[in-house]
């Protein structure tokens, strides 16, 4: 239950084991991969951080909060524009 | 009234402008989504992001759903709204949150998602900002 990691329940805490953590670490690798490579159109997240990779029961990861991304234009013209992103 | 008619045809260009995607995602009503979040009651806060927060809520059908409730009401907002729909709703892997649909009611604008049950990483890494202090 959601509610014994917020209240920081002692059985619970510390349950983001190793294995926890490589299958969000892979999980969320492959979701922004998906995005960089296989979807149509291509997309760049540019809010990519702790708070926005979302777990399931099972932490399958789950990448969220698309406000600030933006379809990834081909070829090599690509501009630098300003410093995007949210604190955090 | 004045007001109100801008505020609708600001609702159906905005309609209009998303109408290729619109398709795969549905369309609610506010007061669906009120029902849903306790008229978006503060104790099924999830979280809040730069551009609003997100409510914990159960649809008629029983459909647990995060309903993310735009804060930003500006041309900012809109454009932030509209990216996140567009992209949400052409972008399907197991490993990105599912659009399920979105609200748009007069200013109000909101995004529903599938409920993910168990909350952001950081949380876990962090705590929750909402226990916490």
């Amino acid at each position: 239950m959601l509610v014994n990691y917020l209240v920081g329940d002692d059985k619970i805490k510390g349950l983001l084991d190793w294995e926890a953590r490589m299958k969000i670490a892979l999980g969320a690798a492959r979701g922004l991969a998906y995005l960089h490579e296989d979807s149509n159109p291509r997309v760049i997240h540019r809010d990519f951080k702790a708070s926005n990779v979302l777990l399931e029961d099972d932490f399958t990861p789950k990448v969220s909060d698309f406000g600030l991304a933006r379809e990834a234009t081909e070829g090599s013209n690509h501009i630098s524009t300003r410093v995007m992103g949210t604190f955090g | 009234m004045l007001s109100s008619s801008i505020t609708s045809s600001t609702s159906v260009s905005l309609m209009s402008t998303m109408a290729t995607s619109i398709l795969s995602v549905k369309t609610f009503s506010l007061s669906e989504l009120e029902k849903a979040t306790d008229k978006f009651n503060s104790k099924r806060v999830l979280g809040e992001g730069g551009f609003g927060r997100v409510y914990s809520g159960t649809l008629e059908d029983g459909a647990e759903v995060a309903v993310k409730l735009l804060t930003r009401d500006n041309q900012n907002g809109d454009r932030e709204f509209i990216a996140e729909v567009e992209m949400l709703s052409r972008l399907h892997h197991r490993n990105l949150v599912k659009l399920i649909g979105i609200c748009i009611e007069g200013r109000r604008r909101c995004l529903v998602y599938e409920l993910v049950h168990n909350g952001s990483v950081e949380s876990h890494l962090h705590g929750s900002i909402f226990i916490s202090s």
